[in-house]
């Protein structure tokens, strides 16, 4: 990313710093001056998405230790009394139900944690596809999350591609916002000023 | 993207003084009529103290309507263009409208006597300029 926006530097000074200079005053044509004002503002534009990105990518991240933590918990009795199976099966109208005895085990971890899951369903239109089911996992503590952050198997996380997608921008955009010391660095190496 | 420009900004060999005090300034804008063309005008953004940049051209415009004009029919004999019309892009819609300006031009000759007309505008501007550039002027 910094090779490009290195290899970038002409046009980026053109838009920085447009027109000529002539004697000691520098001309421009308006437009450029106009584009030159906004583009000045283009740092802070990076800057701005990246930390965009970042809350983003932590809103997923919560979700799917959420939702990781809703598939993986386990209730004794048969699979009819899982609780991914029976908020999935409940009908439209129904109370919120409330299942207080899950367990998350099975994490690499010794210790077993006791967690709730709320669920509900919320019906916006008539049609079955418009049913939608909603659940919320109350972990006990932050031993929990991190023993899904450490253990859960990669091949099993949720949201894996808009967690992957917006790390990436934030990292493309910081690098493009910060510093760029070792593209200095190279270029008065280069011009023996070392 | 901060660092880079302070890293341009001493290539360039300008300082902060420079930016600040000296902020650039925006060259001129001169309308000019079209030889050969009555009606039709352009518009020339050109600075008289620096004949190193490049002059903007925008045009050639109507002079009834202030819209940029294009051939509506064109004479299959001469090629000279017998009627114009204006184009108006909205979102998704073009709107075309006839222009009753008459100028009977082929369209090279159209943009070569708009091109020379701003050259003459040109010349004259960096003639009269007070302050004729400095040796240096070419430098960015």
């Amino acid at each position: 990313m910094v090779g490009v926006i290195f290899a970038q530097r002409h046009s980026i000074a053109r838009q920085f710093f447009p027109g000529l200079r002539t004697g000691r005053v520098r001309v421009a044509h308006s437009k450029d001056l106009r584009l030159a004002r906004l583009f000045g503002w283009y740092p802070s534009l990076l800057w701005l998405c990246a930390l965009l990105c970042v809350a983003l990518y932590f809103s997923f991240l919560h979700d799917a230790v959420e939702r990781i933590a809703y598939l993986y918990a386990v209730v004794p009795g048969g699979l009819d009394q899982q609780p991914w199976y029976k908020c999935g099966h409940l009908e439209p109208g129904k109370q919120t139900t409330v299942i207080p005895d899950a367990v998350l085990r099975d994490f690499s971890s010794p210790t077993e944690y006791k967690i709730e899951i709320v669920c509900w369903v919320e019906q916006t239109g008539a049609t079955e596809s418009s049913r939608q089911y909603k659940y919320q996992v109350r972990l006990p503590s932050e031993g929990s999350v991190q023993a899904i952050l450490s253990g859960a198997p990669s091949s099993s996380i949720p949201y894996e591609f808009p967690m992957a997608l917006f790390f990436s921008w934030f990292v493309c955009m910081r690098v493009s916002g910060v510093r760029i010391d070792w593209a200095q660095g190279l270029s008065s190496r280069r011009a023996g000023t070392f | 993207m901060t660092g880079l420009r302070d890293y341009l900004q001493g290539e360039l060999g300008l300082s902060d003084a420079d930016l600040i005090i000296r902020a650039p300034i925006a060259s001129q804008k001169e309308k000019y009529d079209l030889a050969h063309a009555p009606g039709l005008y352009g518009i020339v953004e050109y600075s008289p103290d620096a004949p190193n940049l490049i002059p903007n051209l925008l045009g050639p415009f109507c002079a009834n309507h202030e819209r940029d004009i294009f051939p509506l029919a064109v004479d299959g004999a001469s090629g000279k263009v017998t009627a114009w019309k204006h184009i108006k892009k909205e979102a998704n819609k073009i709107e075309e409208t006839i222009c009753p300006i008459q100028v009977q031009l082929t369209v090279g000759e159209l943009d070569r006597t708009f091109r020379e007309s701003a050259e003459v505008v040109t010349a004259r501007g960096y003639a009269k300029s007070l302050h004729p550039p400095l040796p240096d002027d070419t430098k960015a």
